[in-house]
């Protein structure tokens, strides 16, 4: 029995000897990012010499807040840095780990700056080596601008955070989705702003919401700015941000293709009769048409729009285009918020907003009046008005049409 | 002379049956091929497999001929009796089946260093009777642990080796049957390495083995038995040629790298499943024996392996940080580069650089925001890049069995058992290393690039954004359950001129899944029970041997089974999810082998001829696609294997103290049928493919010889020393294929006549090679009382180390560039040794 127990005891011993336990590793020492000299974007950007590559080879490092990253996959191992002076397209060897709101420290060394399709980029980054995250959720506000802001100054907004209020996907590519997810294809779609003037948003194929179908309202988009070539890209961060859902805008156009001068609620008052508002047409294109004749008839003639109620819009606008051949008496535009609608127009008070057009300076040249904001006006009844002045001194002609008002 | 007639015609019958057969199929598909497939649920399995389940050694201490022979010179090759795979060998020790449920498999690391015990075992090859169980095509093999039967003694040893450990101390002590009715027997090992044969590889085992029995009286003896070989082994890779090219090194190893200037092995094998059992003997009455085991295995299997999140592979070995793929126009200057770095085996480019890994984890700060779930519950701090997870399987397998025999006369015996085994595996990955990071965020990367719905990239959604710190469960926890029930019964009889048996099994398998975590993509179908899978199976198997004289036998064997798929092949992604392969059906087994067996006091020779099909198995793998970024399952339906072929084993006494000895072994083992692959994403409920037919016939299952051959000599001294020498010869190695090269879409874009046609379909073939190994042994006996052995095997003398053993196409394959992705191939290891000096008393 002793022998007995003196087998199980060492059995159980040796055992517990032999149960092998896991190899233990020191943990390598602590290593750091350089910070040699330390530049601002902008100061970066400047290192950038036209038509060249330029290597970097000392330590320089740049400080920024990520604003954009690769969690929806719209970037491929990139992402936008900025600061106070600007903003840094960075392209890495690998995915890279950076996260929008990541305060970082960049140093270049390694890296290569260089336009392509002359966009800067700082490349061929280390995601491991040139990057040391100094805190989180720092996240940036981006720089409302409309896309006029953009188109002047392009490049110096390269790679900015931006937000554009009141656009929205033009009606060509409304439906579509935001990229070719399918075949993982880049593809191109178009903002609008209410000036209809356009924008390119190019979306990654490999984007996970390349397939999902394109907002259809009207709203604010959130993204950055980018170049190719001569023109402006936009880049999408995630869907998420834009708040495109708004109702379209409403455009009420007079154009005058019905052969009508009062369709749609319009109307005239001669204070001063005389001279009436007509329609015309000229190679099929009709308009309103106003003049004193040869025989230089002394008139005052409006023509008055229906009421429109702009009290739950945000940023209405207003705009129309005239032509004429050459004239010396101004056409006047007014607008009202309490005329009534059927008396004549003294018995309310219109503001002279002339001179917020352009017009046609003569050979009978169509010309855009351009925007204005009816943002002052955002009452239940507003009237606008065209007023013609008929004097003895000259033959005056007006031509207007495409009168628009966007609520 | 009669006997080469005969063993000739045995060979022209053999060579007949073995010519190539065509699939006439529509596509026009190259097909000569042949041998071995290793039905892995994942290549991990497979490049280990050498290494853990050597079952052919197993057969070296059978008494057959040509088994002692193979066993011994043929397993360095991969050689693999009759092209089987380890599901078609049944091992058990005192009777207690230790082939693991899941996958059949009998992994021999988890009674590794019990050599004292484990010689002593009954083995016998191919179909026969046994008294344990319905036993398997391919044989079995049962260690005897009873305590009375282990020889009375003590036995201490030392060897030393230069494979996968450098030392080895065993001791080993056994009573015997006492005069108090106790008899005991103990045996401890150690094996350790800090570097084995190949680089950055080592090991460290343990393994303890204690038997106890007690006569109770003349009729009941009681048995208990507990051992275990817990081991940790730091594992090597399979690669590609270019690896070993640029390196120069056959043996390059891809999973290890540095950290503070130490080795670090990146793949650790962690294993401990011990087991008790305990035996009841009962002698009912001369002619009547019952034996009956309650047993119990239990414990975990673990390997780790790099995982990494928003960082760049860090393999060496991965495709894009190869030269070979900078092999463009415009690339020569990283081509170069890559080329100088690789050739000068700088160790930041053909290793793994754990320094580095520990910095990128050191300053990735990150927020996780809403961690659980819970709402503004957010925790900064460093986000690992690069961690060391375990994959862990722990399993717990109970279960009983009884057999009875009865000795009816000296003509006629009978054997009859049951068994109820329940078998439960936990599987789910642990957080072994962070690398120094704060935590990882437990979501799949892959999902959640592809979903802008951040809940599809949880592990669990019942704890979303969860942050795992070491030693912490995550990715996937999951049971496979597997519940048999199964009985045989059989009869041997004895005649002056035929001895045969006949013997039947019945058995009912059911598995099922319990998933532990709700996976954020299959929401309804990864938590608690799955359906459970049930399979009523069957086998019948007869031989008899025919006594032409005492000295010349016939033997003929057949066997007819079904037998349940194996869970680990059934589930497309267990993962995360509790879908089965579609159509999942039992597999069918027939085998027939016919031997001629001569016994001479100097001559001993067999001649076999073996015909084995195994019809509608399923097939499953995994891979990472880098294109889908995602893993893909990879499964077929309906795959038959034929393996046919001949062996031929001979030993002779050419004086009193030589010997020579033969083997020689010729198969066919092909794919025998067209499959149908489902193929399924493991992060998408999108399947890739369906029903999709592969022109699998008469490919040969690769990665193993199907055609073998040793001859020896051995000199025995009078004066208690040997030595001897065996040439091994190896042919007919091929790389096992991928099934999706063999399809109509992969040839979509070709006519019959375009050149990579060829490229696409056809199988390639290894290298013909030789080893030489060499053997010898002194033996002292001092004092009558205690003997001192010293024993040296140096197998491949010639350090051939060109010696393509064997490996495997990649499944992610590029129909335009076939070479985009190359086969991996793996070589045998150079000049081996291993020496041994025994004292035993």
């Amino acid at each position: 029995m002793k022998k007995l127990h003196f087998i199980i005891s060492s059995v159980v011993i040796s055992s517990i000897l032999f149960t092998s336990c896991n190899k233990d590793y020191p943990e390598p020492e602590p290593r750091t990012i350089p910070i040699g000299t330390v530049l601002t974007i902008a100061q970066v950007r400047a290192l950038y010499v036209p038509g060249e590559i330029v290597k970097i080879t000392e330590d320089i490092s740049v400080y920024g807040v990520v604003t954009a990253d690769e969690t929806t996959g719209n970037l491929y191992k990139e992402a936008y840095l900025q600061d106070a002076t600007g903003a840094l397209y960075l392209r890495f060897t690998s995915s890279s780990g950076l996260y929008i709101g990541d305060s970082i420290q960049v140093n270049i060394k390694g890296a290569k700056i260089y336009k392509y399709n002359q966009m800067l980029q700082v490349d061929s980054l280390h995601a491991d080596n040139s990057i040391l995250k100094i805190a989180t959720q720092k996240f940036r506000t981006p720089e409302i601008v409309t896309i006029a802001d953009l188109n002047a100054d392009i490049e110096g907004y390269q790679g900015k955070l931006i937000q554009i209020d009141n656009v929205k996907f033009v009606e060509r590519n409304l439906g579509l989705t935001y990229a070719d997810g399918v075949n993982q294809e880049d593809v191109s779609r178009f903002l609008e702003d209410l000036s209809a003037a356009q924008i390119e948003v190019r979306t990654s194929g490999y984007a996970n919401f390349a397939n999902d179908t394109l907002p259809a309202g009207n709203g604010s988009f959130i993204g950055i700015s980018g170049q190719y070539n001569a023109g402006l890209q936009l880049l999408i961060r995630n869907p998420n941000e834009l708040t495109m859902n708004g109702a379209t805008p409403i455009e009420i156009t007079k154009n005058f293709d019905d052969n009508s001068l009062t369709s749609g609620g319009w109307t005239t008052q001669y204070p001063v009769p005389n001279n009436t508002w007509t329609v015309a047409s000229f190679t099929g294109n009709y308009y309103g048409n106003i003049t004193n004749g040869s025989s230089k008839l002394v008139g005052e003639s409006w023509l008055i729009s229906p009421s429109f109620d702009l009290s739950n819009s945000s940023a209405p606008l207003f705009n129309f285009k005239t032509a004429t051949f050459a004239s010396n008496t101004a056409l006047k535009v007014m607008i009202s918020s309490n005329y009534d609608g059927i008396n004549l127009p003294a018995t309310a008070t219109w503001t002279d907003i002339t001179n917020s057009f352009a017009y046609s300076t003569g050979s009978w040249a169509w010309t855009n009046s351009g925007n204005f904001s009816l943002t002052a006006y955002l009452q239940p009844t507003v009237y606008i008005a065209f007023k013609f002045t008929g004097t003895a001194s000259s033959w005056d002609s007006w031509e207007v049409d495409n009168v628009k008002v966007i609520k | 002379m009669r006997l080469v007639k005969i063993l000739s015609a045995t060979l022209v019958l053999a060579s007949t049956s073995l010519v190539a057969q065509t699939d006439t199929s529509a596509v026009k598909l190259k097909n000569d091929s042949l041998v071995a497939p290793t039905f892995s649920t994942s290549l991990d399995v497979l490049d280990d497999e050498a290494e853990t389940q050597d079952v052919s050694g197993l057969l070296q201490s059978s008494k057959d001929v040509f088994s002692n022979i193979a066993g011994f010179n043929f397993s360095a090759a991969r050689y693999r009796v009759r092209g089987y795979d380890s599901e078609n060998f049944n091992v058990s020790m005192n009777g207690v089946t230790l082939n693991n449920p899941e996958n059949g498999r009998a992994i021999w690391a988890f009674w590794g260093g019990l050599n004292d015990i484990t010689r002593y075992q009954e083995s016998k090859a191919g179909i026969s009777a046994s008294s344990y169980n319905f036993s398997a095509i391919g044989g079995f093999s049962n260690i005897e642990g009873r305590a009375s039967s282990i020889r009375k003694g003590t036995r201490i040893s030392y060897a030393l080796g230069n494979i996968s450990y450098t030392h080895r101390v065993m001791a080993t002590y056994a009573t015997g049957m006492m005069s108090n009715g106790f008899a005991v027997a103990a045996s401890v090992s150690k094996r350790w390495s800090d570097e084995g044969y190949v680089d950055g590889t080592f090991y460290n085992g343990g393994s303890y083995f204690l038997s106890l029995e007690k006569k109770i009286n003349n009729k009941h003896s009681l048995g208990l038995v507990a051992y275990g070989a817990p081991t940790i082994q730091g594992k090597s890779s399979i690669s590609t040629q270019e690896t070993y090219d640029l390196t120069g090194n056959n043996h390059y190893n891809s999973y290890w790298g540095y950290q503070n200037g130490e080795k670090r092995n990146s793949r650790i094998r962690n294993n401990h499943e011990p087991e008790i059992i305990l035996n009841h003997y009962f002698d009912v009455n001369e002619k009547t024996k019952i034996t009956s085991s309650l047993y119990y295995a239990f414990g975990k299997e673990g390997n780790t392996r790099l995982n990494w999140y928003s960082a760049a592979d860090p393999r060496p070995d991965y495709y894009r940080n190869l030269p070979s793929y900078y092999d463009y126009p415009g690339g020569e200057a990283m081509f170069e580069q890559l080329t100088a770095l690789w050739q000068a085996n700088d160790p930041a480019t053909t290793q793994l650089d754990f320094d580095q890994m520990y910095f990128a984890n050191s300053k990735n700060l990150y927020t996780q925001t809403n961690v659980d779930g819970i709402a503004d519950n957010n925790v900064t701090g460093n986000r690992a890049k690069f961690i060391i997870e375990e994959a862990r399987r722990d399993i717990s397998h109970y279960g009983f069995n009884t057999v009875v025999s009865h000795k009816k006369n000296d003509h006629l015996m009978l054997t009859g058992g049951l068994t109820i085994s329940k078998y439960k595996s936990n599987n789910y990955k642990l957080m072994n290393d962070l690398l120094g990071a704060d935590f990882w965020v437990d979501v799949d990367q892959f999902a959640e690039r592809d979903f802008a719905d951040s809940s599809a990239a949880q592990s669990d959604i019942n704890t979303p954004n969860h942050l795992v710190r070491e030693g912490e469960r995550f990715g996937y926890d999951y049971d496979i359950n597997i519940d048999t029930y199964s009985g045989f019964g059989q009869v041997e009889g004895t005649t002056a001129k035929i001895d045969w048996f006949a013997a039947i099994s019945l058995s009912s398998t059911s598995f099922w899944r319990t998933g532990n975590m709700q996976n954020g993509l299959f929401k309804d179908n990864s938590l608690g029970d799955s359906e459970k899978q049930s399979f009523m199976n069957y086998g019948i198997k007869a031989g008899a041997v025919y006594k032409i004289s005492g000295r010349h036998l016939l033997r003929v064997n057949g066997a007819y089974q079904t037998r349940a798929p194996f869970s680990q092949n059934a589930f497309v992604s267990p993962r995360t999810r509790a879908e089965v392969v579609p159509n999942l059906q039992s597999e069918k087994l027939m085998s027939g082998d016919f031997s001629y067996i001569v016994r001479y006091p100097k001559i001993k020779t067999r001649a076999t001829v073996f015909y084995t099909t195994i019809k509608d198995k399923t097939w499953s793998r995994s891979f990472y696609h880098d294109e889908l970024n995602t893993y893909v399952n990879y499964m077929m339906t309906g795959v038959d294997q034929l393996f046919m072929g001949v062996e031929l084993g001979a030993e002779a006494s050419i004086t009193s103290t030589i010997k020579a000895t033969a083997a020689f072994a010729k198969g066919q083992f092909l794919y025998d049928s067209r499959p149908t692959a489902t193929i399924v994403q493991d992060n998408s409920t999108e399947l890739l493919a369906e029903n999709k037919t592969i022109y699998f016939k008469n490919y040969k299952i690769g990665g193993i010889p199907q055609t073998a051959a040793s001859i020896g000599l051995e000199y025995r001294s009078p004066k208690f020393w040997f030595v001897g020498a065996n040439f091994n010869y190896f042919a007919d190695i091929y790389l096992d294929v991928n099934p999706d090269r063999r399809t109509e879409e992969a040839l979509a874009n070709y006519v019959t006549s375009d050149p990579q046609v060829d490229e696409v379909v056809d199988q390639t073939k290894l290298n013909n090679d030789y080893t030489v190994n060499v053997f010898a042994g002194k033996s002292w006996r001092i004092k009558n009382k205690y003997y001192l052995r010293l024993n040296v095997n140096v197998n491949n003398v010639l350090n051939n180390t060109d010696f393509e053993t064997g490996g495997f196409e990649q499944l992610r394959y590029d129909q335009t560039n076939i070479d985009k992705f190359p086969p991996k191939i793996g070589y045998m290891l150079g000049r081996t040794y291993f020496a041994m000096v025994s004292f035993s008393f």
